[in-house]
């Protein structure tokens, strides 16, 4: 974990050296800057500007946005895209204020893949589990053509339009959709109440007519066993056969479970993955 | 001539004497002395063999027919008792003189016009003599104690029933009954099964593992009693269950003055069908339970052998009180040893719909109320 640590500090120092000049002038960020491009997807002039843009979104929302872009993640780091995300943010020590707030679009050219991850306070309260989804539908038709640098106008724009909602007090969220309430004319609710409060009755009063008849014969003999007299002679339990079933369990989704929000894990990121 | 009849009378005072439950003895209403049955069960021996006697010669009397003179003509008075003079038998009260008719199976009555205590030793002879008899513990006032407790408790009882009711008859009889002895031998296949359950990821697997299940064993039963009396309901009696059979006594006519006592008229033969049900199902409940550790269990097949032992003639004690109440008949049982007391009672038409809007308008209520609030 070390040695990977390392190579990764090492190739991230490189590329800040290269392109992030500008990201060290606010002094937030020691390490990575705003634009990390270690696959050369990008020109230095396309890079430069990402930066600046990303440098004056940040600055003005105190909130991080941060693209990596990664030839193979797993050199880094073999559990996942996400853990990887998670690693360079911590170690490079990302994000605005006291709460290192930010967001990260970090993608492996490899295996396609992408994560974005926020962190923070603001940072998931700005970038819902809805926002990251609505972010990644900004550049994924841009990546799926091999557009890098358009898909990454993408993401800075629509991540600043989040920002601002985010700071008016309206993140982009999943709005719950109130249910349209259902139209019960009187007649079925009276039926409604009154059914199941006459089966609960009938039962009661059927107990209670019951105690009223007690001359029942006997079935049963069990007051004249003699004590200690059963006696088992025969104990067998034959195994026959085992059959087995296995059933899938359905997943519930994310969103169905009853509006938005964002789902922080225990070291206080949030996700979304996916392929491009 | 012999009287068939005894009347045990107070050896003080010639007052007649019943048996008491809550002392064991003898009591008698006029003068208070109070005897062991062993007592007066010495003392009346002499009598009670000539009243056996005097049984045996009536059943063998030719009846003459008598030389009247014809002077009256009664050959209009009364009718043929035909098919009824069967079930009728006649004796002689010997305190008072008076006719006794009575059914064929009654062995202990009270003289309707004396009051004695009338016990008729002959009923008790050769194979119709009880082996033991359990005597009567519980009261009258015990048993009308017992029917008013009945009462409460019961919300749906006419209030009119509970608040008019008079107990039209209130009689302590020794019932016949026929108590089997035997065993039970059983043999039962289920069909068990035991299931596991895991999770892997996103599968749930549930595992099931068959058993062919067998039992078998044997199950002992002591006395299940099975009434032997047709006056009797059938369910009355098995309601009234348990006895305690430790109190059964060899049996004597000591302990019947003051109650009354009828002698078998179903044959044990014919009442074992009840009592091998009764132990069928009994022993069939008990291995199963002794099947244990499975998921679920199903019964396949059971076979029961039983291995009828001997059949015991016993006198149980039993509280009858009858009333009426809008024209139709209530009859109570009351087991005379433990106080058990069972029998049907009317249901009020107002109270049982009262007591289901009750129940069920709340319930509305509060369902109805929901429904506007979420």
């Amino acid at each position: 974990m070390k040695r990977k640590l390392l190579c990764c500090l090492l190739l991230a120092l490189l590329l800040c050296a290269c392109f992030a000049a500008p990201a060290f002038a606010d002094g937030e960020n020691a390490g990575l800057g705003y634009i990390t491009d270690a696959t050369g997807s990008l020109t230095s002039e396309e890079v430069q500007t990402l930066t600046q843009t990303a440098a004056a979104i940040s600055q003005k929302h105190e909130c991080g946005v941060y693209v990596v872009l990664l030839e193979d993640y797993t050199e880094y780091n073999r559990r996942g895209i996400e853990y990887c995300a998670e690693e360079l943010y911590r170690y490079f020590d990302l994000g605005w204020g006291a709460d290192r707030d930010g967001v990260m679009l970090i993608m492996s050219m490899k295996q396609r893949e992408y994560d974005i991850a926020a962190y923070g306070d603001f940072g998931n309260y700005a970038f819902t589990d809805y926002g990251k989804d609505y972010l990644s539908r900004s550049f994924l038709d841009d990546f799926r053509r091999d557009d890098w640098y358009g898909g990454f106008r993408d993401y800075l724009d629509t991540a600043e339009s989040m920002l601002d909602s985010a700071r008016e007090g309206e993140p982009v969220d999943l709005v719950v959709q109130e249910r349209e309430p259902v139209r019960v004319d009187p007649i079925t609710r009276v039926l409604i109440a009154i059914l199941p409060s006459s089966v609960v009755a009938v039962l009661f009063c059927g107990a209670e007519k019951r105690k009223m008849k007690t001359a029942v014969s006997k079935r049963t003999a069990e007051d004249y066993v003699v004590p200690g007299s059963a006696r088992l002679y025969i104990r067998e339990d034959r195994f026959l056969n085992r059959t087995r079933t296995v059933e899938v369990i359905r997943q519930e989704h994310r969103s169905s479970g009853g509006g938005g929000g964002t789902t922080v894990n225990s070291g206080g990121f949030s996700h979304h993955s996916g392929k491009f | 001539m012999p009287s068939q009849i005894t009347n045990y009378q107070c050896p003080s005072c010639m007052g007649p004497l019943h048996y008491a439950g809550a002392s064991g003895k003898l009591e008698c209403e006029y003068c208070g002395s109070s005897f062991t049955v062993q007592e007066i069960e010495a003392l009346y021996a002499e009598q009670n063999e000539q009243a056996e006697q005097a049984a045996v010669d009536a059943e063998q009397e030719v009846h003459s027919e008598a030389d009247y003179e014809a002077d009256w003509d009664c050959d209009a008075a009364g009718s043929e008792w035909g098919a009824e003079a069967a079930g009728m038998k006649q004796y002689s009260c010997p305190s008072c003189g008076a006719e006794l008719i009575c059914d064929a199976t009654t062995a202990a009555t009270s003289c309707p016009y004396c009051g004695n205590p009338s016990v008729v030793p002959g009923q008790f002879q050769g194979g119709l003599k009880p082996d033991y008899i359990l005597p009567f513990k519980l009261s009258k006032e015990d048993a009308v104690s017992a029917l008013r407790s009945y009462y409460k408790g019961k919300h749906l009882l006419p209030k009119a029933f509970a608040d008019s009711n008079h107990i039209e008859e209130i009689k302590g009889v020794y019932v016949p009954f026929w108590l089997f002895n035997g065993e039970a031998d059983v043999d039962m296949r289920f069909a068990a099964t035991r299931v596991y359950t895991s999770r892997r990821g996103d599968r749930r697997i549930t595992e099931t593992d068959h058993f062919d299940v067998r039992r078998g064993g044997t199950v002992a039963f002591s006395r299940i009693p099975v009434d032997a009396s047709t006056k009797m309901p059938d369910s009355h009696m098995d309601a009234i269950e348990p006895f305690d059979y430790a109190q059964l006594r060899p049996f004597s006519t000591a302990y019947l003055p003051g109650y009354l006592a009828d002698i078998y008229d179903v044959e044990a033969r014919d009442c074992a069908r009840h009592a091998d049900e009764r132990a069928t199902n009994t022993a069939g409940q008990i291995v199963e339970s002794s099947v244990s550790g499975f998921t679920t269990c199903t019964p396949v097949s059971q076979r029961v052998r039983l291995r009828r032992g001997r059949v015991d003639y016993a006198l149980l004690p039993v509280w009858m009180l009858s009333t009426r109440w809008n024209g139709k008949s209530f009859l109570f049982a009351m087991n005379g040893q433990s106080g058990k007391l069972i029998g049907d009672l009317p249901v009020s038409r107002g109270r049982y719909w009262a007591r289901f809007a009750g129940v069920a308008a709340p319930i509305a209520a509060v369902l109805l109320a929901l429904q506007y609030l979420l």
